[in-house]
């Protein structure tokens, strides 16, 4: 043994071991992930039905998708309004959740547990539940509002409502799910100390709320905005699941946008249109992203 | 002191192990069908799920009885991701032998080259008179008038009545020669509102089928592909027509009418009458619990139209073993054993017109005297729906069209209008990128 000190080619073979051992995953990487991401940009400038070879087509996709295609608008129409109402309930009320749960009383962890339950079932699982729930005459969220008085509405067989019914669907999954985790982790890592200090000025409940717990959770709270955004402009299996064929219907009303994109891809076999459609909606992803570090990072509380 | 292994060494040992499952892989895809003892092996591929695949199994194992050279390997995948799968097998170099083939893709995947052109072979084939076929029954097997499949078997839609109903009403049986004015005089006649909120419990008919574009004279696409029609006063009136039943009359149900009640609304007596095919024919044998009975569509101004449906049956053009693939394709589609078994099977209708009518079809115990104004249908009325490689969109355009009348959203005029613009972009698109 040269003890502690190793000899320059011990160093070499070790980085050589080293990168042995991390070949496959890079491989993996290279093949399964940037492969793809790098082909898809390419192909975004073609046209190309899998089965004959690709034609070089330049922006055409992108002047069709911008100046030209209806359907495109809607499903881009269609997902701003579901991120509109996903993003803040999905964040307020799985952090309202998150309170209560936070709080001390006896049997705790049997409301915790029941509060996580939804976010255990399978997305299919809940949309199909849900397709009967809401069912206008014999599901029972209308047979309650029935018997307060209102006619309930359409739900899914209304293009007016079929949105709505599946931004409910998305926040029952969401309400006690991974965000609520990630906000009960962060309140139960705020110093008790600070809460005892308030009271001890004679702060109240929402003044210790506004001014120790949120900008104490803050940095999770960005996260799953972030987060949030990300995948509420892929929202996709809701649809896939609660519409017939998974069209999209009634009448494109719940066309968003990657389940458009997979028509273009595997209905329509438009492999060139769905990668440019792909490359769009990461451009628009990016921004959105890029805009939430710029106007929230400086706000954010790193304790 | 133990020798360490040399780098450059350790480095092609660790490529190798992460290499060794995926050449396993490789090895397991690759083709082993050349069977010593001479026996071909052909690969086909059916959406038929569950009791149905079992009964194609049966047909597929009279086919490899008579031939002890050929075994079959029969593939299933979802109908709903069917034409996807058939791509990707095809693109990979593994396409089936023999496969079935959805109608509306048929036209896509004979541009495409994941179908056989067997025009040539079909016509110098003495074996075969294409006059036994009903009539049409070999254009939904063709594209550009180049044949690449050939029919396993067709059907129509027709109406099935339950008479307890009707007698109950008073009302006559409809008959043969009915119109669209007598669909909607009996039609008023057997809505019923049983505890008198306004909305129905009972209808007259199931939900819409967009057959009635045909019968009014309308089309979705012209004959060659490059007009469309659904703003045509044909299709408008065809769709002002039907949507006046559910939203004027309330004799046929809305959407969420038909889910509300829960399961078959005619099976359930909530519609005395029903648009079905024949393959529900076993299903209702069993299932009622009433007298009924089937008799064609009512005829509007172009007559009681009826779309050919039906099952065509291609081989794939790499097939390695092609003279075997166009046997099991001849048995299934046109050999009077196969076509008599699927028959007695209670599988399909065979796409012979002679089988059709012969005892082993119409003679069957479960048919209702009517099936003989189903097969005059078949030999009078249908028609083929223009279908081209672009059609997927234009289906979905259509199919958004006639929803948004029938909630009311949109006339039929506005649905046409909007509707025909965006069928004429997939055409222009469709010419700009060679699928016309």
């Amino acid at each position: 043994m040269n003890g502690v000190f190793r000899t320059g080619s011990a160093r070499r073979r070790e980085a050589l071991a080293c990168y042995g051992f991390i070949l496959p995953a890079i491989l993996f990487l290279l093949l399964m992930a940037i492969g793809p991401i790098v082909a898809s940009f390419v192909i975004s400038f073609t046209y190309w039905d899998v089965m004959t070879p690709p034609q070089w087509i330049g922006l055409e996709n992108y002047r069709e998708m911008f100046l030209e295609d209806d359907l495109f608008r809607r499903s881009l129409w269609n997902t701003l309004y579901f991120t509109a109402f996903v993003v803040p309930l999905g964040t307020v009320v799985p952090f309202l959740v998150a309170m209560l749960l936070n709080s001390k009383i006896r049997g705790m962890h049997i409301y915790r547990t029941c509060f996580y339950l939804p976010s255990i079932v399978p997305v299919v699982a809940g949309s199909v539940l849900w397709l009967w729930l809401l069912n206008p005459d014999l599901g029972l969220v209308n047979a309650a509002l029935g018997a307060v008085g209102i006619e309930g509405p359409l739900w899914m067989y209304s293009p007016r409502w079929s949105k709505m019914s599946i931004i409910l669907v998305t926040i029952w999954g969401m309400a006690g799910g991974p965000n609520m985790l990630i906000y009960l982790a962060g309140l139960q890592g705020v110093p008790r100390s600070l809460y005892e200090a308030a009271e001890i000025d004679g702060a109240r409940w929402f003044t210790r709320v506004w001014n120790i717990t949120i900008p104490m959770v803050s940095p999770y709270i960005l996260f799953t905005l972030v987060m949030g955004f990300i995948q509420a402009f892929q929202v996709f299996t809701q649809a896939y699941v609660m519409t017939p064929r998974g069209d999209g219907g009634p009448v494109d009303s719940t066309l968003f946008y990657v389940l458009y994109l997979y028509h273009k891809a595997f209905r329509q076999f438009e492999m060139g249109y769905a990668s440019a459609m792909a490359w769009v909606l990461f451009v628009i992803i990016l921004t959105i992203t890029a805009i939430q570090f710029k106007l929230l990072g400086k706000r954010i509380h790193y304790g | 002191m133990p020798t360490q292994p040399d780098g450059a060494k350790a480095l092609l040992r660790m490529l190798l192990l992460a290499t060794l499952p995926a050449a396993a892989m490789l090895a397991a895809c690759s083709d082993s069908d050349a069977d010593a003892d001479g026996v071909t092996t052909l690969r086909m591929a059916t959406w038929a799920a569950d009791s149905g695949f079992e009964l194609e199994r049966r047909i597929i194992s009279s086919f490899e009885e008579a031939n002890p050279d050929i075994r079959i390997e029969l593939i299933y995948t979802p109908y709903d991701y069917y034409t996807e799968k058939l791509l990707t097998l095809s693109v990979s170099g593994a396409p089936p032998d023999v496969f079935w083939t959805i109608t509306e893709s048929l036209p896509y995947l004979a541009s495409r080259g994941v179908l056989e052109d067997l025009t040539d072979t079909v016509a110098a084939d003495p074996e075969i008179d294409e006059s036994l076929y009903f009539p049409n029954a070999l254009d939904i097997c063709t594209y550009k008038d180049r044949l690449y499949a050939l029919p396993r078997d067709v059907a129509c839609f027709f109406t099935v009545y339950n008479k307890d109903i009707f007698d109950e009403a008073g009302v006559p049986y409809p008959t043969p020669d009915w119109t669209w004015d007598d669909f909607l005089e009996t039609g008023k006649r057997l809505v019923l509102d049983e505890d008198g909120d306004g909305r129905n419990e009972r209808f007259a008919m199931t939900p819409y089928l967009m057959d009635v574009i045909y019968q009014n004279g309308g089309q979705i696409l012209g004959d060659d592909g490059t007009t469309a029609h659904l703003d045509s006063p044909e299709t408008t009136e065809a769709l002002a027509w039907w949507s006046d039943t559910i939203l004027a009359h309330g004799i046929c149900p809305k959407a969420q009418e038909q889910q509300g009640f829960g399961g078959d609304l005619f099976v359930t007596g909530r519609a005395a009458m029903t648009f079905q095919g024949p393959w529900m024919i076993g299903w209702y044998g069993e299932q009622c619990d009433f007298e009924w009975d089937i008799v064609g569509f009512p005829a509007g101004a172009a007559g009681p139209k009826a779309r050919l449906l039906g099952l065509p049956v291609g081989i794939s053009p790499r097939s390695e073993h092609p003279e075997e693939a166009y046997r099991l394709l001849k048995y299934l589609t046109y050999s009077e054993e196969a076509q008599t078994l699927q028959a007695e099977l209670g599988i399909a209708m065979p796409s012979r017109t002679d089988i059709a009518a012969s005892e082993a079809f119409s003679g069957q115990d479960i048919m209702p005297p009517g099936i003989v104004h189903f097969i005059d249908a078949m030999r009078n009325d249908t028609v083929v729906e223009n279908v081209f490689p672009f059609y997927a969109p234009v289906k979905k355009s259509y199919q958004s069209m006639m929803d948004t009348v029938n909630l009311g959203e949109m006339t039929p005029q506005e649905a046409g209008e909007h509707y025909q613009r965006q069928v004429l972009r997939e055409i222009a698109k469709a010419r700009k990128r060679g699928l016309l």
